[in-house]
Formats: structure tokens, sequence, C-alpha cells
């Protein structure tokens, strides 16, 4: 008998991201009713913030896995050059200002000496990076669309 | 001649209202990438950046209000901690998912490209959740540590 594990094949691999997908749709449920209950129990403008902070986060990462689901189960996203083509000017534009933005955020930081202020900064600053490389990603998707672009 | 903390907090309220008027901008783009495109993708990209946009803006404010003014204390911090330590433990396993679904993805990630995107960003944002409630553990315990 051959003991050797195989790799899981796509199809597997689907099923599992589905799985997780919804289980992990669940705890951003969960997240968003208990942040509700943390901003209720507090009158703290800081620990309201953060609990805010993370409530509307689960609040778009439930529309995400739901986009996601929606591509696996339903009808699979597509990205064609025509699509890309009519806003990519404004993409650019906007992937331009993502990163002066950061310098402008970085320069913040480093004007600052207070511990919250600059915990708070962090936030703001990984949150634009995070922009960043999200436009990033898309710009690689015109580059795989239009090779030569 | 190293700046006073004064010019340090007056260079860091012009900066942060620099900052402030770029989200504002950033906003409205963002709309108007929203409004020329039908692409599901594209808008949600979008969305995502124009509400951590306003989100932005708020924490700006924040910042320039003076956080330190409305600090904290240890006693307002320990009426909630259950909950936020609760709220801590659920990162966890949300962040554990993230890690599953992108590694489940990974193997397919040439058939599906734009769910690895979303993917991606879904995983960014959960572990800089972790690190923000980590922060506030911080205060819990009176660490100051610097970022």
């Amino acid at each position: 008998m051959n003991a050797k594990k195989t790799a899981p094949q796509p199809a597997e691999n689907i099923e599992e991201l589905v799985a997780v997908l919804k289980t992990w749709q669940g705890l951003e449920t969960a997240t968003v009713a208990h942040t509700t209950d943390i901003i209720a129990k507090t009158k703290n403008p800081l620990i309201q913030l953060v609990m805010e902070i993370i409530r509307r986060d689960s609040e778009m990462h439930h529309r995400v896995q739901q986009v996601l689901l929606d591509s696996i189960q339903k009808q699979a996203i597509t990205l064609t050059p025509e699509e890309l083509g009519d806003i990519w000017e404004m993409v650019e534009k906007h992937a331009e200002m993502e990163k002066a933005t950061i310098d402008l955020a970085e320069k913040a930081r480093n004007n600052c000496r207070l511990f919250v202020q600059r915990h708070l900064l962090t936030y703001l600053i990984e949150d634009e990076k995070k922009h960043d490389r999200l436009l990033g990603q898309l710009q690689d998707f015109k580059r795989s669309i239009y090779p030569y672009a | 001649m190293t700046p006073t903390p004064g010019e340090h907090r007056g260079e860091l309220a012009t900066i942060l209202k620099s900052w402030q008027m770029a989200e504002t901008a950033t906003i409205e783009r963002a709309t108007e990438v929203i409004e020329h495109t039908g692409h599901p993708v594209i808008r949600l990209a979008m969305e995502i950046v124009l509400r951590d946009s306003e989100m932005h803006r708020r924490v700006q404010q924040a910042i320039l209000d003076g956080p330190e003014r409305q600090a904290f204390t240890a006693e307002e911090l320990r009426e909630i901690w259950k909950l936020v330590e609760q709220q801590s433990e659920a990162e966890e396993r949300r962040l554990e998912f993230a890690r599953q679904a992108a590694s489940a993805c990974r193997t397919n990630v040439e058939q599906l490209p734009l769910t690895y995107l979303l993917l991606t960003y879904v995983v960014e944002d959960e572990k800089k959740r972790a690190r923000l409630l980590g922060c506030l553990e911080n205060f819990q315990h009176n660490r100051y540590e610097d970022v």
C-alpha cells in the first residue's frame, strides 16, 4: 500500500476554501455583534474608535467573503481589457495619490512623540500601505492583460 | 537645532490637516471610479479604499483633538477588558481562517487570481486588527512600547 500523502487536488482545495469562508463569515458576524457590545459598554472615545474600526472592517470582510463565495459557487469573476481600459487612467491617478499619502503619513509619525498618537498613526500607515498593495495588484492584472503596456 | 515639542506638534497638526484633505480627494476619486465601472472586484476594491478613507479622516481628527487628553484610566480598561480579551481571541481564530483560506487558494492562484487578490486584502486587514488589539493590551499592562 502506498502511504505517500498526495497533494490536495484543486477541487478539494475549492471545497476547503468554501468551507473556511463560510465559517469565517460566521466569525465576522459575531465580531460585529461583539464590538457593538463593547462600544455600548464604554464611554472612552479611544476604545470606541478602535472597536468601530474593527466593526467596520468586519462588515467589509463579510461582503468580500460573499463576493468570493459567489465567484466560486455562482459565477466566476473575469476581468477584460475593455473593463480595465475604461477606468485605468483614474486608477493610476488614485495609485499616485496613495503613494503621496504614505509619504505624508510617515512624515506625521516622524513628528509624533506621543504614545497613543503614534499607535493610531501606525494603524493609518498600515491601512494606506494596504491600499497601495491592492492597487498594485490591479496594476499587475493590467500588465498580464496588456504585457507590453 | 533640534525642534522643540511645540514645533513637533505644530508640524504634526499641519501634516494631519493636509492628510485629511488627501483623504477627501481619495473619497472623491474612488467614488468616481465606482461610478464608471460595473466590475464587481474593481468596485469592491474602490469601496474598501473609500470606507477606509472615511475612517482615516475620523482617526486623524481624533489625533488632532489630542487623544492623550481623553486617555483611558486603568479602571476604565479593567471594566471592559474581558470583552476586549474575547475579541482578541476571536481575532486569533479569524486570522487562522484567513491563513487557511489563503493556503487553499494558493494552489489555484492561476485559475483564481481575483479570488487571491481579495483574500490577500482580508488577510492583511485581519493582521492589522490583531496589532490594533495588541496595542490596547499594552495599555492595559502599562507597557508603553514604541511602534
